[in-house]
């Protein structure tokens, strides 16, 4: 069984990732490939919803920290969701939750970018 | 909840006051049911910065002041500002004190701790004692009816400042536990990702994938949107792996004479401002890198690893350098490891080809020396460890004569056993076709237009006619082989010209030699002659005489074992150096 599977989906012009299983050292080229596609398609409104993701090392935090200039350099964010314990915890121990915007559900999130949307026009 | 048994007393103190009770003592009962208020604040379940926001709030209200700061002392010894209402603008977060005495409240006009009245705007300061020891101080702006601070606003901060202590070290103790339960879990996070990442280094075989690897790592732990790693290959500091950053901007790699002042002061990691000044250092702090962290295997480094600042603007703490240094040393372990492996492979891919080389030469040697009547012929090669370029042939000629050949071809491994395959193959094509002499000059115009200039062969080349038992041989650079005759008196064949591929248009001349019953003829490579005993003497010509001397009346393969052995007797155990070839040719 692989270690990590990482599907993806479109909404509303919002890239969804759905990471399932353990984001490692190991496992991380697979996640970081996966925003990196979207980049490279000029997606920039990205939502990782952590739902099926059961642990994340830092290599899946630098995987997001390597993107975050260009995602947000190119006006878009990404946001994530759907945490459990474990991971929200490392996110706190890190700090990483005062960097990134957090949401109780994938459906938050996605909303969160329309809401901006419509502020801005 | 503590509001009731609050609003009992005041209303107790509310129909005290409809029975014209004094106001002295009606402002000391008010004071009261606000301790009574501010002991159950300080019991309750609210977190430990509500705690202090609400004491503030009930100190402010009961005097009443407008302006207030509640300080809490930290382990610098600084006072830190906890709560606060109405400080004027720009007042600092933190502030020193002089050293407090006692729990003694201190009014502005006696003249002491003038820095910090002046700072935020303060009248009083109650300072709040734990056994002996200052933990924080109450200040309080003027009072909002005008009325100066006097005795019993003291009394009532001490008896505030008494309720409030253990509360307060409480908070300060919970606070430290949470601070060292939270480095405990950086720690625990630190030890797993170094694991994962030791894990998948060591399964790693490439220099990108771990390079990689580490700075993702790295990034992730680190919170930093920026990473480079430079490494030194041929004396240059290259640019290896980048990201957060544009390529274009570190893309030239840096001299020597740049890199070694950097690289010598790197022996612990260093902010981009500690580097000596230089282009390494300018041109890491144009990128937005702020720290350095060396990538050592013995003393030097032979690289690093830079990051820039912090994304959430927090410095770099103690436990974020050392799992940077921690991580550098596993990836220097992890490409270290992949650079033996590289040689591995590589030492394999030489030994192969020395494999295919050997087999080359194996097979251009004769399966075996043809009958003539009269004479019998013997010949031996035996590689060392190296292939070399040693050769001999035997090639029947027309009308039962017999050409013989012992080449040396300078140079070893493949290109020298490429190199003797073409010799071999011009020797057996033109062979009895023109005179010895001729036939040599053809062969060095042959190998001066096709080979390399510093390459040239050796040879010894002769015919023998069985009928006349006469040999004409022409000698091309060749080390001189023995004829030792019946009676043991011995001579060398000289006769003939420079090696081959040497001088264009280069003569040669041939030599005669008639083999009586019972005389030899050997012919060396200097394998043989130039073979080392353990003193480092040569065997020689004198040592290749004594042996043909000792046994030239035994058959031609008796004489051939016994100038091996006695070779091999002289080298000892350490063996010969080259290839060791010989032919013996035997009259009978």
């Amino acid at each position: 069984m692989a270690e990590l599977t990482v599907e993806t989906r479109d909404v509303e012009g919002v890239t969804l990732l759905y990471p399932k299983g353990f984001i490692n050292a190991h496992t991380v080229r697979v996640f970081e490939g996966e925003i990196q596609k979207a980049l490279a398609q000029g997606r920039f409104k990205i939502v990782v919803n952590c739902g099926g993701l059961a642990y994340i090392a830092s290599a899946g935090l630098g995987a997001i920290m390597g993107a975050i200039e260009e995602i947000r350099g190119n006006g878009g964010d990404l946001r994530l969701a759907n945490l459990n314990e474990t991971v929200r915890n490392i996110f706190e121990i890190l700090g990483f939750n005062h960097l990134y915007r957090i949401y109780a559900s994938e459906v938050e999130a996605i909303t969160s970018f329309r809401r901006a949307e419509e502020a801005g026009s | 909840m503590h509001a009731p048994v609050v609003f009992q007393y005041q209303r107790a103190l509310d129909a005290f006051r409809r029975e014209g009770g004094s106001p002295p003592l009606l402002k000391r009962m008010s004071e009261l049911i606000s301790l009574l208020d501010l002991t159950t604040t300080l019991n309750s379940s609210l977190s430990g910065a509500e705690i202090l926001d609400a004491a503030l709030l009930i100190v402010m209200g009961q005097l009443p002041a407008t302006r207030g700061a509640l300080f809490v002392r930290g382990e610098d010894g600084g006072y830190r500002v906890q709560a606060s209402r109405g400080l004027p603008a720009g007042a600092p977060a933190q502030i020193d004190l002089e050293p407090l005495a006692g729990p003694e409240v201190i009014f502005r006009r006696q003249g002491a701790c003038a820095e910090a009245f002046d700072a935020y705007g303060l009248d009083v300061l109650c300072p709040i004692f734990k056994a002996d020891r200052p933990i924080a101080v109450l200040g309080l702006g003027a009072r909002a009816d005008g009325h100066p601070f006097d005795d019993e606003e003291a009394a009532f901060l001490q008896s505030v400042a008494a309720c409030a202590a253990t509360p307060i070290e409480n908070g300060l103790i919970y606070h430290e536990l949470k601070r060292v339960n939270q480095r405990l879990s950086v720690k625990v996070f630190q030890l797993h990702n170094l694991f994962d990442v030791s894990r998948e280094l060591t399964s790693s075989f490439d220099d990108e994938a771990i390079e990689s690897l580490v700075t993702t790592t790295l990034m992730g732990h680190l919170m930093v949107s920026r990473c480079v790693l430079y490494r030194t290959a041929d004396g240059r500091l290259g640019l290896a792996h980048a990201r957060g950053v544009r390529r274009e901007d570190l893309g030239r790699a840096f001299t020597e004479a740049e890199a070694q002042p950097v690289l010598e002061r790197l022996r612990a990691p260093l902010s981009v401002a500690e580097l000596p000044p230089g282009p390494v250092r300018e041109r890491l702090a144009s990128s937005g890198l702020a720290l350095v962290v060396p990538l050592s295997a013995g003393q030097n480094a032979e690289g690093f690893l830079a990051v820039g600042e912090r994304v959430s603007g927090l410095p770099f703490t103690e436990e974020d350098r050392e799992f940077a240094q921690t991580l550098a040393r596993q990836a220097v372990a992890a490409l270290e490891s992949v650079r033996l492996h590289r040689l591995s492979v590589e030492q394999q891919r030489r030994d192969r080809e020395m494999q295919i080389a050997r087999e080359i030469q194996q097979s251009l040697f004769p399966r075996s020396c043809p009958e003539i009547p009269g004479f019998e012929v013997a010949a031996l090669s035996h590689p060392c460890q190296e292939v070399g370029g040693d050769h001999y042939d035997v090639i029947p000629l027309e009308g039962g004569r017999l050409a013989l050949a012992v080449a040396d071809v300078s140079g070893k491994g493949a290109p020298a056993s490429i190199l003797m395959a073409s010799v071999h193959a011009s020797l057996r094509a033109l062979a009895g076709s023109s005179p010895p002499a001729a036939l040599m000059g053809r062969l060095n115009q042959f190998m001066l237009a096709s080979t390399q200039e510093n390459k040239y062969v050796t040879l010894f080349y002769a015919e023998l006619d069985p009928a006349t038992r006469r040999v004409v041989y022409v000698n091309g650079g060749h080390v001189p082989p023995c004829r030792v005759r019946v009676d043991g008196r011995s001579e060398r064949l000289l006769a003939g010209g420079p090696a081959l591929g040497l001088l264009a248009g280069a003569d040669y001349e041939s030599g005669e030699a008639v083999l009586e019953p019972g005389e030899v003829l050997a012919v060396m490579t200097d394998g043989m002659t130039e073979a080392a005993s353990p003193e480092d003497r040569e065997f020689g010509d004198e040592g290749v005489l004594r042996v043909l001397r000792a046994h030239r009346s035994q058959g031609a393969q008796a004489v051939l074992d016994a100038l091996v052995r006695s070779v091999q007797a002289w080298t000892g155990p350490a063996g010969c150096s080259d290839d060791l070839t010989a032919l013996v040719l035997k009259a009978l």
